[in-house]
């Protein structure tokens, strides 16, 4: 039993040793990803996959069609005859119009324009005919169509007429029957079906079982797919990559790989370090505290602490320039190699020699070491320590001999240092760059360029001036927390990090602002994001030029030269609007919407296959926010409460190398304004008004009805105003202020106590102040609220959450016999703000630290009460300017009335009472006319 | 034990700082931010997260709809909706379909944090006035045909009857001689009732609806 695994652990390594020893031939490496119906394909069972000219690809499967921008597959619309949509597909053709021609098995032909479907050619008339398997355009929007032996003409006017093709037409589908012949598709009268593609490779389906490639330059073939299911067909999209449809198992991608992932060990001993010596030979550090030499296609194993039940890590590897061979394991030993063995060091002295985070050379024959016991040189088996008596910033978690063999000392508390020798020279600049981050290399550049990498605050650069800048998410650094780096023989930077694979371009380091970044990641043939890291040396670069760094899952290699970039710009495509009333699928021209404020919903794809979920987009609607905006990987984007305006919106994409759309894609809107803001509402209004006033001269009985139907519609109109009024300012300002409040208050959590905190409460405490203060407005015109249980309501909630702030407790006496009639708002907001005043009086001077809030109903009355048991106070104190003595006025405005009671030593007592007035419909005659 | 948590939320900037607050505490994790309720109701079945903060007001299907929809799906995640604005008739249709509490926008992020914590241990506050309309509704005379009519406790009667006076939770654990840990416990037991009991009534409606007289005189 435990043999198998064994051996086929050591046929992996030997397997990659192959690969090591550098010079051979490499072995392409492909990544293939399957669609199924889980992912969205209409079926399994496929027929037919071609790509259109508006770079959709388009699948035939015996479900149904659907089109594919890389992320989404979309069948028909719904306003496609139903008939048509569902028939089983033979072949997708697409025609260079844009247009997709969709040849069905014994259903005819049938159109797709983006707009509708329809039935070019029927073969329902006769039995046995063969499928149409060509489509060529002709002039004049005519298309040749071959069927079988026939050829039909079909031009735009009339239905599709037999016709002997003329010679260069006849000619033009010998060449079309040939190119389909070569570029995946078994065509009628072909013996099999292969695949040329641009790069000069050949691909077969050999019979059913694989799919493999030759190579233009005689290489054996190699096998790609060991599919269970034949291949029904096979097509290249214009970025290169190959797709598959497979006879029973959906759709399939190859792409070449751009990184290749080498796994030397099985099970959980993932590689932690590598690094290749002067003499070729790979050292390979595990997780489990081994190292694998491959020497010469040659693998040993060797272990650090043999039989040890507390394995750890190696951490890091060196040579040194003398050409001995270092490992240390992580919180362990440090090791030499001597006579074929991991030797211990032993403790010399006081400090001990172990916990070695990293290690360099110190230019005279000795080496540096950093880790948890500081900074040690190890020279002549005598160990020098330094520590933080002697300056030492930090834990050393990155060495570099600089010039003038001066160490450069980077901390895993965010420090850089110059240290001599004797003493410690901080860096200053980088210590708000690192923001206490780990420093997790240091790289130089050439022309005396210095690259700090940090676990979280991104890369950090100095000049050949001297200046230091960040390189971080603004600037666009995919990920921020970086565990490896190097330069390639080009002199680009490359960065291991937990989000993948990062290259900058040597010409784009030392730019401000936005600086592209080529992000590889598992689409690129990554097995996870995670690059191991943290400590130096971390990643390495090969006597070959390739580079590796070791991953969770596995060492991954890439060739810097060899990275094939998608350089095809995605086109943008907006594929619906959704308005308020309406949705509008391929919308073209002017979207027309309206009347008032609208909500705009929009959505578009970009078509595209190597990476599509790296696609990014950005949108514009200008007229509204005149500013670029980046929305990543969405695709789609709403603008609320568009008020009346002409508008036009574009969007333009990036796919995953950084590559941008040629042109934005563009709808223009026009939001038409309200009806009572237009002229002619108000002209018909004046001329239906004199009619009204000629009619009632001669209908006095009808008059009154009209009269009153007129003065209905006008509070309507007044009513909805208000509510729109009301839902604008709470949805535009309402959440902006939210958000203000609550970035405000989750910024002060993270910063420390002092002054800026301090403000930055003050802000959130504002904002949020604000909020408060827009609902009230919003309660205050919202029509909803014009009734009484609202109004109480109001008054509690708001009621208590102010007393709470000053440390009173508010309770209620509320009745539940609350009468249905209308307030007004004029007087229900007087009514509040009396209440409310009353309220800030307990807070100011009662001292108590209860009060009481009583309401109730008298037949035609509302009495509200707000006692306290506080200190009170005697009247003549009323005059000094009290909002008391307000209080008056306030109810004036509600046609209400005030009486307050207060001695000192006795609390305070104010009642409010308020008329209602009930609708005309209560009124008792009106009811018995 | 990480509790995860998903966010429902048109306004896009105020999801994403509703995810930093989430993600600001050490036990919490947001699984994702989703703008519609349509985007919602495929994600949350697959995320399965333990708790939900709803924007009440989303475009197309509401949050409300969604939560009813949620709590068919998937009974035991709880949802917290969260509102700019404090309209108690929605914020109770919400508990009615199955939310065990809400939050206004423009609480505070220890507020948001605490209500995370809140509807893990037990229910989430009541305030006053959601209290005096749960009591309304359970006033309200039940038909006579149902049978299994939910109907409240002595001490959840008590404990509304203290809500609706202005008492806060730590008040009335005080006053009732109970632990605040109860209290919420029997808030949670409200809020699952008021919802059982909305959803009985919805049933019934529908059979009184489906169940007359097939031949009418």
């Amino acid at each position: 039993m435990s043999f198998l695994p064994v051996k086929s652990f050591l046929r992996l390594l030997a397997g990659m040793a192959m690969v090591c020893a550098a010079g051979l031939a490499e072995t392409p490496q492909f990544t293939t990803r399957t669609w199924q119906s889980e992912e969205g394909l209409p079926g399994n069972a496929m027929r037919s996959v071609a790509q259109s000219a508006d770079g959709y690809l388009w699948v035939a499967t015996a479900e149904g069609v659907a089109r594919f921008d890389g992320v989404r597959f979309t069948g028909f619309p719904e306003s496609a005859p139903a008939s048509l949509a569902r028939l089983p597909a033979r072949y997708i053709i697409p025609i260079p119009d844009g247009s997709v021609c969709i040849s069905t098995e014994n259903a005819g032909l049938l159109r797709w324009d983006g707009k509708s479907l329809i039935r070019l050619l029927d073969d329902r008339s006769q039995p046995n005919i063969p499928d149409v398997s060509q489509v060529i355009q002709g002039e004049k929007g005519q298309l040749w169509i071959v069927r079988g032996a026939e050829v039909w003409l079909w031009t735009p006017e009339k239905s599709p007429v037999l016709t002997p093709p003329p010679a260069e037409v006849a000619s033009s589908l010998e060449k079309d029957r040939l190119y389909w012949i070569e570029h995946g598709r078994y065509m009628p009268g072909a013996a099999d079906m292969k695949l040329l593609d641009r790069q000069g490779r050949l691909w077969n389906s050999g019979g059913t079982a694989a799919l493999s490639v030759t190579y233009p330059d005689g290489r054996q073939p190699i096998d790609v797919l060991k599919e269970e299911s034949g291949i029904a067909e096979l097509t290249e999209d214009r970025e290169g990559n190959i797709w598959a449809a497979l006879q029973t198992g959906g759709l399939v991608r190859i792409r070449d790989r751009r990184v290749t992932i080498l796994r030397p060990g099985i099970g959980p001993t993932a590689p932690t370090t590598v690094i290749q010596d002067h003499s070729g030979v790979w050292w390979i550090g595990d997780r489990s505290g081994g190292i694998d030499r491959i020497d010469n296609g040659v693998v040993t194993h060797h272990v650090t602490v043999a039989d040890s039940l507390e394995q750890r890590a190696i951490s890091v590897l060196f040579e040194d320039a003398a050409g001995k061979f270092y490992a240390s394991t992580r919180d362990g030993s440090l090791f030499s190699w001597n006579g074929g063995k991991f030797i211990p060091f032993k403790q010399t002295g006081t400090t001990p020699i172990s916990k070695v985070d990293t290690i360099a050379d110190d230019g005279d024959g000795g080496l540096w070491l950093g880790g948890a016991y500081g900074l040690m040189r190890w020279k002549d088996q005598l160990v020098e320590s330094f520590d933080f008596s002697q300056g030492l910033p930090g834990k050393p978690s990155a060495l570099m001999l600089g010039s003038g063999k001066a160490l450069w000392v980077g901390t895993a508390n965010g420090t850089l240092s110059r240290f001599d020798g004797r003493s410690f020279t901080i860096e200053n600049a980088v210590t708000p760059l690192a923001a206490g981050c780990r420093i997790s290399g240091i790289v130089a550049g050439a022309g005396g360029d210095l690259w700090l990498t940090t676990l979280g605050s991104g890369l950090i650069h100095r000049d050949s001036k001297g200046i230091w800048k960040r390189y971080s998410s603004p600037e666009g650094l995919p990920d921020t927390r970086i565990t490896a780096a190097i330069a390639d023989k080009r002199g680009d930077l490359w960065l291991g990090s937990l989000g993948g694979i990062f290259r900058a371009k040597r010409e784009d380091l030392g730019k401000s602002g936005f600086i592209p970044w080529l992000r590889l990641d598992r689409s690129d043939g990554l097995n996870t994001r995670e690059c191991f890291g943290g400590t130096q040396p971390a990643a390495w670069s090969a006597q070959d030029g390739s580079l590796w760094f070791p991953t969770t899952r596995g060492l991954a290699r890439l060739h810097p030269e060899n990275i094939r970039l998608n350089e095809i710009p995605p086109a943008v495509i907006i594929e619906s609007v959704k308005t308020t009333t309406d949705e509008i699928l391929d919308p073209e021209g002017v979207i027309s919407s309206g009347p008032g404020r609208e909500r705009f919903e929009i959505h578009f794809t970009s078509p595209s296959f190597t990476a599509p979920e790296k696609v990014r987009f950005r949108v514009k609607l200008d007229g509204l926010d005149n500013q670029w905006r980046d929305i990543g990987t969405n695709r789609n984007v709403s603008y609320e409460a568009v008020p009346a305006g002409k508008y036009t919106f574009y969007v333009t994409a990036t796919n995953g190398d950084g590559v941008d759309s040629l042109a934005p894609a563009t709808l223009a809107f026009v939001v038409r304004p309200n009806w009572w803001q237009s002229t002619w509402f108000l002209v018909t209004a004046s001329i239906g008004a004199v009619l009204l006033a000629a009619a009632s001269g001669w209908l006095i009985s009808r008059r009154r009805l009209k009269l009153r139907i007129a003065a209905l519609k006008i509070r309507n109109a007044r009513e909805t105003e208000r509510s729109r009024i009301a839902r604008d300012l709470h949805d535009d300002l309402g959440a902006s202020l939210t958000e203000i409040s609550l970035l405000a208050a989750i910024s002060a959590e993270t910063v420390p106590a002092g002054e800026s905190r301090d403000s930055l409460e003050e802000i959130a405490d504002k904002a949020q102040h604000l909020v408060g203060s827009l609902d009230e407005i919003v309660w205050a015109v919202d029509p909803r609220h014009d009734s009484p249980s609202s109004l109480i309501e109001y008054i509690s909630t708001t009621g208590q959450d102010f007393l709470a702030k000053a440390g009173i407790f508010l309770r209620f006496d509320l009745t539940r016999e609350i009468p249905e009639v209308e307030i007004e708002p004029e007087r229900r907001h007087a009514l509040f703000l009396a209440v409310r005043e009353a309220l800030n009086n307990v807070v100011k001077h009662s001292g108590a630290k209860l009060a009481h809030l009583t309401v109730s109903f008298t037949d035609d009355k509302l009495i509200i009460l707000v006692e306290d048991h506080g200190v009170g106070f005697d009247f003549q104190d009323i005059q000094r300017g009290d909002g008391l003595a307000n209080l008056g006025k306030r109810m004036e405005a509600c046609q209400g009335t005030v009486s307050i009671t207060s001695a000192h030593g006795s609390g305070c007592r104010i009642e409010f009472r308020m008329p209602l007035r009930f609708p005309d419909s209560r009124h008792p005659h009106l009811s018995h006319p | 034990m990480i509790t995860t948590v998903a966010i429902v939320e048109d306004h896009e900037a105020l999801g994403k700082t509703l995810r930093k607050i989430v993600e600001s505490a050490e036990n919490t994790q947001c699984v994702g931010v989703w703008s519609t309720a349509e985007e919602a109701l495929i994600k949350i079945p697959a995320f399965q997260p333990q708790v939900v903060l709803m924007d009440i007001n989303l475009p197309g299907m509401s949050g409300i709809e969604l939560t009813e929809r949620i709590k068919h799906l998937l009974p035991e995640i709880q949802v917290i909706m969260v509102t700019v604005y404090l309209d108690h008739d929605k914020i109770f249709a919400a508990l009615k379909a199955g939310a065990c509490g809400y939050l206004l926008k423009r609480s505070t992020p220890a507020d948001v944090r605490e209500a995370i914590q809140a509807v893990r241990a037990g229910g989430a506050p009541m305030s006053a006035e959601i209290a005096r309309r749960v009591v309304e509704a359970f006033h309200a005379p039940a038909k006579p045909a149902a049978g299994d009519e939910v109907k409240l406790s002595k001490r959840e009667t008590e404990i509304l009857e203290l809500l609706t006076k202005g008492l806060a939770n730590k008040e009335i654990a005080d006053r009732l001689g109970l632990s605040v840990e109860t209290v919420r416990v029997h808030l949670k037991r409200i809020y699952e009732k008021l919802h059982v009991r909305s959803r009985t009534e919805a049933a019934m409606k529908f059979r009184d609806s489906t169940s007359g007289p097939q031949w009418p005189r």
